[in-house]
């Protein structure tokens, strides 16, 4: 897990944390300001409860005089008693009548009593001597009296306060306490739900440490459903690695037996020339082997090298797709094949469109060069002297434009048509001379096709003699709607 | 001493032959699996190089194929195949030897000579018979010292006869011995050159002896 993890993705137990406590931060915080509204009003309703209990106790106390028709009032104790609780806060309050004060403080301002309802305590928000005040007013009708009586009880809002923020403080408390808990839950929880996959790293180690490639698929058994689709593509990977090693160790086991035949004719030619010298017959046959035996070595490298390059990781079509006249290929790899068919006293014939049209077909034209080349080369090299090859280019039966190398050599027979595109392998004919071709040259047209999308077909030859190869490469045109067809076609 | 190779690779076939032909061995080759088994059936070969690689048979199968009818000849297997399991088989098959190519000349005729002798039962590499002496690593005959100059075909005869030294050697079986296919072979040749090695081996050297019908016999000293 050390060290070299990139710096762009964070950690699962990072984004889990991150998705999980944005959100609840921002629940909590939602709940906070809720809260805190709903405190203020409890605290409000509580202490206004009390705020008007005190006013109702004064006002209930109020008399007219029988005599004098003034308006007395008896402040009972427990009209204040009620509020006492609250020590920081002060109490001011004042009963008015006909616009002036009867008892309490004088200058605790007076409301528009007209506007007032009888009988019903008003709350309202007020300063007084410069402190905030909540004040409880009620207006009374007395018999007795033709004005309305006034009771104003007030109250400095320092308890409340106190209160609202004690209540909010653990009301933050708390949620602090769950933002926190949950935070530490997932983390455990990440932990624990990551098990199995450390289980599985640890299998892994396991085979790393036993050495060697060791490309068997991962056990499911061990791994949680979330991530068994992953396991089960990395397996599919393991498998398909497995496989490519595997193709690749044949490969070099068969390269290298390829190699070592010609490098013995080496030395054994060069052992006899040392006794010989290059003067006599004897020295003179060596050295043509040795010429032979150069030769095969550097064919054998050129189509492994070739080989290599068709087998190359390059997509399938390529990003801006390219087009090759191929009937313009067709005619040069032709042309340039034909000395060396000479040599072996075979004719080349060509024949391409009769309108003498290009030939648009979708993909690199080295790549479709080289291919023609190699189908040409093994048709010219497994042919008999006085053999004819022919190279027929044109517009296919509606697959697309397609090629055709046809000979009338000793063909391959049916059964061996599918084996012969295996690496090395090669067509044994009892009764004739050992070919000295490497087996490789099929090979490298199979691995050119699938580069190119295109399929490649064998059939015998023109009355059942020799062999026909076609190859159907895709119209530039229709490239683009066939990709997906030729990418996954004609892989079998 | 004579010798199949058994390779498909015609150039290779050449180089080995040219090498053994140089070293005094009659030498005969063929390409295919069922040639050799008809041929090493019919001939008195003292070794067999075999190529496992072949285009009818495996070399295996011709190995297999020598093993089971009962016969003794040292097999020699030249292959690119370089796997331990093609090893193993090999010579479980019956094989005496297994040379990888591409192999170096002087050991593979170091082994070959090996092979022969510890095929004649006669593992030493220097036969004596008398004041005679033959260095089979080196082809020299010396009588009493002196180096005696012998052409390829007397050392031939010479081999197959000293190697039985105080035995009659049937003559159509010397003459096996001796010859290869592709040589043209007169009738009485076999005869020119045991009459050239006697007089070689005069006044000192083991007598060679005639024997009417049945054919020759190197008198041990």
């Amino acid at each position: 897990m050390a060290g070299t993890r990139p710096e762009r993705v964070p950690s699962l137990r990072r984004r889990l944390l991150t998705r999980l406590l944005v959100p609840l931060g921002a629940l909590a915080v939602g709940l906070g300001a809720g809260g805190s509204a709903l405190i203020h009003g409890f605290v409000q309703s509580t202490h206004d409860r009390l705020l008007a209990g005190s006013t109702l106790a004064i006002a209930e106390r109020l008399a007219v005089g029988d005599d004098d028709g003034e308006v007395t009032v008896d402040l009972p104790a427990v009209a204040f008693g009620m509020l006492e609780s609250q020590a920081r806060d002060n109490i001011y309050y004042n009963v008015a009548h006909e616009g002036g004060v009867i008892t309490g403080y004088l200058d605790l301002p007076l409301p528009d009593i007209h506007a007032m309802p009888a009988n019903v305590t008003v709350f309202r928000d007020a300063s007084y001597h410069g402190h905030p005040v909540r004040v409880a007013a009620q207006v009374r009708r007395l018999y007795g009296v033709t004005q309305p009586v006034l009771v104003q009880v007030a109250e400095t809002t320092a308890g409340r306060r106190a209160l609202e923020v004690d209540l909010l403080l653990w009301l933050t408390l708390l949620e602090v306490a769950l933002v926190g808990g949950s935070g530490m839950l997932v983390w455990g929880a990440v932990g624990r739900g990551l098990a199995p996959l450390k289980r599985l790293r640890r299998v892994i180690d396991a085979r790393s440490a036993r050495g060697g490639m060791a490309l068997v698929p991962l056990p499911l058994a061990v791994v949680p459903a979330e991530v068994l689709s992953l396991v089960v593509a990395i397996n599919g990977l393991l498998a398909r690695l497995d496989q490519s090693i595997g193709t690749m160790r044949r490969f070099t086991a068969d390269a290298s037996h390829q190699l070592r035949t010609p490098l013995a004719v080496l030395r054994t030619h060069l052992a006899l020339l040392r006794r010989y010298g290059t003067d006599s017959a004897e020295g003179r046959a060596a050295l043509d082997d040795v010429e032979g035996a150069v030769k095969r070595l550097e064919r054998l490298l050129v189509q492994l090298l070739a080989l290599a390059r068709a087998d190359e990781d390059a997509p399938v079509v390529p990003a801006a797709p390219e087009v090759a006249d191929l009937l313009q290929v067709a005619m040069e790899v032709a042309a340039e094949q034909v000395p060396a068919a000479l040599a072996q006293d075979v004719e080349v014939h060509f024949e391409g469109p009769e309108d003498g049209s290009a030939l648009r077909v979708a993909g690199n034209a080295v790549l479709v060069g080289e291919l023609l080349g190699n189908l040409l080369d093994n048709a010219i090299r497994y042919n008999r002297p006085g053999g004819t090859v022919t190279v027929r280019v044109g517009e296919g039966m509606g697959a697309g434009p397609m090629m055709e190398v046809e000979d009338d050599g000793p063909g391959i027979p049916e059964a061996e048509r599918g084996r012969v595109f295996e690496r090395f392998y090669r067509l044994d004919r009892p009764g004739e001379p050992p070919r000295t071709g490497s087996g490789l040259g099929l090979a490298i047209v199979r691995a050119l096709a699938d580069r190119l999308g295109a399929s490649v077909r064998l059939d015998a030859g023109a009355e059942g003699k020799g062999l026909k190869v076609t190859v159907t490469l895709r119209g530039a045109e229709n490239a683009a709607g066939s990709k997906a067809l030729a990418a996954e076609g004609d892989r079998g | 001493m004579r010798i199949l190779i058994v390779e498909d690779d015609a150039a290779l076939a050449r180089g080995v032959m040219g090498g053994l032909k140089l070293a005094g061995y009659a030498v005969d080759h063929v390409a295919a699996g069922e040639e050799a088994v008809r041929l090493e059936r019919a001939e008195p070969y003292g070794l067999v190089v075999l190529d496992l690689g072949l285009p009818d048979l495996s070399g295996f199968e011709v190995l297999t194929r020598i093993r089971r009818r009962g016969s003794t000849v040292p097999v020699m297997i030249l292959t690119a195949r370089e796997a331990v399991a093609d090893r193993v088989k090999g010579l479980d098959l019956g094989a005496d030897d297994y040379l990888l190519k591409p192999f170096d000349p002087a050991e593979f005729e170091a082994r070959v000579r090996a092979l022969v002798r510890r095929g004649q039962g006669t593992p030493v590499p220097e036969l004596a018979c008398g004041a005679l002496r033959y260095d089979r690593s080196t082809a020299t005959v010396t009588l009493n010292g002196r180096v005696l100059d012998l052409r390829k075909r007397e050392l031939a005869v010479l081999e197959g006869l000293i190697t039985r030294a105080g035995k009659v050697v049937p003559k159509d079986r010397l003459a096996g011995e001796v010859f290869g296919f592709d040589e043209p072979v007169a009738p009485n040749a076999i005869e020119l050159y045991v009459a050239r090695l006697r007089k070689k081996l005069e006044p000192d050297g083991p007598q060679i002896r005639t024997i009417r019908g049945l054919g020759y016999l190197m008198e041990n000293a």
